[in-house]
């Protein structure tokens, strides 16, 4: 019962700079929006694969309009750029085997 | 719901701006965090929901009689009580079968027609996991780690906290149930050191680890007769770096989504491949179990350093219980004994050169080198599905003919650069975080979300489960 502990395992988040919750809550947001507007796609495909039901359904016209619309602001281009080079990566991946 | 998935992110997202906006109801920001643990678990089997829960009450239960009793006897014996039903239960759903199979294999050696009937039941996921943190909970506070028992939502929390629920890290019970307790200050949220390990575990995770596994393990595993001796030890080393990056990736991405809510968890990895010698390989992998079985089994229920016989024993049956710990299979066992064995002969080395400890450069490199050729060698038993499999892939390092045909530039790139990478600086990370920290958060959060695009479009479609989801 009196048996001492060893020391605890490294905590590598005690010397993390820190901000307050506002600028936290920017920071995710901001993280959470180029990731959906960059990945709309991936938002239509995930709605898409949602089980169907009037939730998802509503869940779906609103991943469309969404896609829609970042395909006009051309946000999307960018994923459709970075899948393109995907591609051209797969293909020397495949053909270094 | 597996972490690089939109799934996850979209849940996230929920919860971060749920937890902080309740940062000032600390128990509501408590039944939150339970709330989405529980949403989260029942997203892999709901029907387990039941089983956690009853696993935070029979604690909770141990954990009120042994603080109620005062006799040291009695409450060794609710200690003991509370340990052996939580094993009971982890014995159940994950050995059960094991241990039918092995009986029956020993009836049928004796010549008996009779056998011990097998189980159909799912192994819920993580229960390796929240047995362990029960099993700390009870014992800290046999120890008087903790002060007083844990509020039963408190409880509750830390056995199904999200971030650690399916695959840990490990995390102490006197060192995270402080944190419930504590107020969430809104003011101090760690968030560039978070985005970095978040970023830097889906990396590890989708491209490097399910390359890895796809374009030169699990061919090598599934049939190793075909390969010759190159290609089968590119492999192993393949396999090394692939359990690393994904187990590691999914820890730090842990440890980042927990930074995010206001929780630390311990480190779990520390570079293990550059460690000097088994007992250092043991400080840098899977850091929170190798420290669970040193605190709870090692030291408390074998006593620990105590005579060079009952420690090298004790060394032994940890690591034996470590590899079993891993899943239910006498090739986990066998991993466990090789690294229990050589354990004990390099402690018995180290006792003999005591007076010699510093090794020189060249010494180093050669610890290092043989280190980490040891390790992928207790690989192969843990990445074989059985001994005839394990057997096969260790025989083809007699083909030393046979021509090298999986050492393509990509793989040859994906090896060795992942392998460099464990020699970059320890302050990595720090020093990332002081480069990222000068920029203004909204670009900050842009670059994550920026990072987290590039790697889904980088990594191959779909996303495999974290190996260490099976245990």
């Amino acid at each position: 019962m009196s048996m001492p502990l060893p020391p605890s395992p490294i905590d590598i988040m005690a010397s993390a700079k820190t901000v307050p919750f506002r600028r936290a809550a920017a920071a995710v947001l901001a993280a959470g929006v180029v990731s959906l507007c960059l990945g709309s796609q991936a938002l239509l495909d995930w709605a898409s694969a949602l089980p169907i039901n009037r939730a998802s359904d509503a869940v779906l016209v609103g991943a469309t309009t969404w896609h829609e619309a970042m395909e006009r602001v051309e946000f999307s281009a960018v994923a459709e750029e970075l899948r393109a080079r995907f591609r051209g990566f797969e293909k020397w991946r495949t053909e270094s085997r | 719901m597996l972490f690089p998935t939109l799934n996850f992110g979209l849940f996230f997202l929920v919860v971060f701006f749920g937890v902080w906006l309740a940062a000032r109801w600390p128990e509501l920001r408590v039944w939150l965090l339970i709330g989405a643990s529980y949403f989260f678990y029942a997203f892999w089997d709901w029907r387990f929901m039941a089983l956690l829960f009853g696993s935070s009450v029979l604690n909770y239960v141990g954990g009120r009689t042994i603080d109620a009793l005062e006799a040291p006897t009695a409450r060794k014996l609710a200690l003991i009580a509370t340990v052996t039903l939580n094993l009971c239960v982890l014995g159940f759903f994950k050995y059960f079968n094991f241990f039918a199979d092995s009986f029956n294999s020993l009836l049928f050696a004796l010549g008996s027609v009779h056998e011990v009937p097998y189980l159909d039941v799912a192994l819920p996921v993580g229960i390796s996991f929240f047995t362990f943190h029960g099993i700390s909970y009870v014992a800290d506070l046999y120890r008087g780690a903790l002060a007083r028992p844990a509020p039963f939502a408190h409880l509750m929390l830390y056995i199904s906290f999200f971030p650690q629920l399916v695959a840990g890290p490990i995390v102490r019970a006197s060192f995270f149930l402080p944190q419930i307790a504590a107020r969430p200050d809104p003011q101090a949220i760690a968030v560039t050191r978070p985005f970095l390990l978040i970023a830097g575990g889906l990396f590890k995770k989708v491209v490097i680890a399910n390359y890895l596994a796809t374009d030169l393990v699990d061919g090598a595993f599934f049939d190793p007769t075909s390969l010759g001796a190159g290609d089968l030890l590119l492999a192993i080393y393949g396999y090394a770096l692939q359990i690393y990056c994904d187990f590691s990736a999914y820890t730090d991405i842990a440890i980042g989504v927990a930074a995010l809510l206001g929780f630390r968890f311990p480190q779990n990895f520390n570079q293990p491949y550059r460690a000097l010698g088994l007992q250092d390989f043991w400080h840098r992998w899977h850091i929170s179990l190798s420290t669970w079985l040193r605190d709870y089994l090692y030291i408390l229920a074998l006593g620990g350093n105590t005579g060079d016989r009952r420690l090298y024993r004790n060394l032994m049956v940890t690591m034996l219980l470590g590899g079993l710990w891993h899943g239910a299979r006498w090739t986990f066992v066998t991993w466990g004994a090789l690294h229990g064995f050589a354990l004990v002969i390099e402690r018995a080395i180290r006792e003999r050169f005591r007076d010699r400890p510093h090794l020189g450069p060249l010494a180093r490199i050669v610890a290092t080198v043989a280190t980490f050729h040891f390790v992928c060698l207790t690989w192969v038993f843990f990445r074989a599905p059985d001994f005839e499999h394990a057997f096969l892939y260790l025989e083809g390092f007699t083909r030393l003919s046979a021509p090298i045909t999986l050492a393509s530039p990509f793989v040859l790139l994906l090896v060795f650069g992942t392998l460099a990478a464990q020699f970059l600086p320890v302050d990595r990370v720090e020093r990332l975080e002081a480069l990222l920290a000068r920029a203004p958060m909204l670009l900050q959060g842009a670059l994550l979300g920026l990072a987290i695009v590039t790697i889904d479009s980088f990594g191959p479609a779909g996303v495999a489960p974290f190996i260490y989801f099976q245990f």
